[in-house]
């Protein structure tokens, strides 16, 4: 991919050649934030276009990022699932989760992974807020320790133990008679 | 869990991002290894989850993209005023908009989640025959 900046330049005269490759770059990374925090693949598929839509109203708007793409997507991303949880709350709606889309396994092993994954989703929405932003951002926005602490503003040694008390209660959640984890 | 384990599993959780096995790490720690095993296999599991959007959905979403980005190159910027009041309510059938731009799968389309963007879809569909429904 081209240097960012010269990305962005081009996305603010809404190129296409320029919008389609920073389509093709963060709509993956941005559905997997997403479809981890809302646990629904058609929700997450709304979200995540309502994320894009967003940059462009802020190209539009000349409100768009000016240094970092990658970073100003993932805050969005952020406020439009906040926003979904707001708005869900508002019309008592209650997510369904779905399965996601399966292995090549057996069809035993394929039930019994759809139902660990079903659990560790479950499990996942009971982790704070905090947490649960965390986890995506690590294992689904694929983010590292130091990105992960300059998007959240904290130092990268909070992040760690942030991450290592996540997975710990998640593991509880999981496992409710593990021995002191 | 302690101080003590806690700082076993950031040392732990490090060495998987470095992409180690688990029983490689915790051999490492043979007393706490019990108690390690299955936060690691949490994290090994959360890794594995299965987070791909469908190819159709990537396809759909840049269409809607790129043709909202069409729209915008050829219409004047609408103010963010008149866009709240045309905002339309949750459950307006603006959602069917929404329903297009997410390949027309939007299962939730009638309790419109963009209901305060749906107003943006609207211009679309003016604008555009192709968008009518």
């Amino acid at each position: 991919m081209e240097d960012e900046l010269t990305l962005l330049h081009r996305a603010r005269s809404l190129e296409p050649e320029a919008l389609a490759e920073i389509h093709d770059t963060y709509y993956v990374p941005i559905y997997r934030y997403v479809v981890m925090r809302v646990s629904n693949h058609e929700t997450a598929e709304d979200l995540s276009s309502e994320v894009f839509i967003r940059l462009l109203q802020a190209l539009r708007d000349k409100s768009a990022p000016q240094n970092t793409l990658r970073g100003w997507l993932f805050a969005v991303a952020t406020r439009v699932v906040n926003d979904h949880f707001r708005q869900s709350y508002r019309m008592h709606h209650t997510e369904l989760d779905e399965s996601l889309p399966g292995s090549e396994d057996s069809p035993e092993r394929a039930l019994e992974g759809r139902l660990e994954k079903e659990s560790l989703r479950h499990a996942l929405r009971e982790l704070t807020e905090e947490q649960q932003h965390v986890l995506a951002l690590r294992f689904g926005y694929d983010l590292p320790i130091k990105e992960v602490a300059q998007t959240m503003g904290k130092s990268e040694g909070s992040i760690k133990m942030l991450q290592a008390r996540a997975v710990a209660m998640l593991t509880r959640k999981l496992h409710p008679g593990a021995a002191n984890t | 869990m302690n101080d003590r384990l806690e700082i076993l599993l950031i040392e732990c959780l490090d060495a998987l991002e470095q992409g180690e096995p688990v029983e490689q790490i915790l051999a490492r720690y043979p007393q706490e290894a019990s108690q390690l095993r299955p936060m690691l296999e949490t994290a090994v599991a959360l890794s594995q989850l299965n987070l791909q959007p469908s190819r159709a959905a990537q396809l759909n979403a840049k269409k809607a993209f790129l043709d909202y980005a069409a729209s915008l190159r050829s219409t004047p910027p609408i103010s963010s005023h008149r866009l709240g009041r045309m905002a339309p309510s949750a459950g307006s059938p603006d959602g069917r908009f929404c329903s297009r731009a997410a390949g027309g799968r939007h299962r939730l389309a009638r309790q419109c989640l963009f209901a305060g963007r749906c107003a943006v879809w609207r211009q679309i569909a003016l604008g555009r025959s192709r968008y009518a429904i």
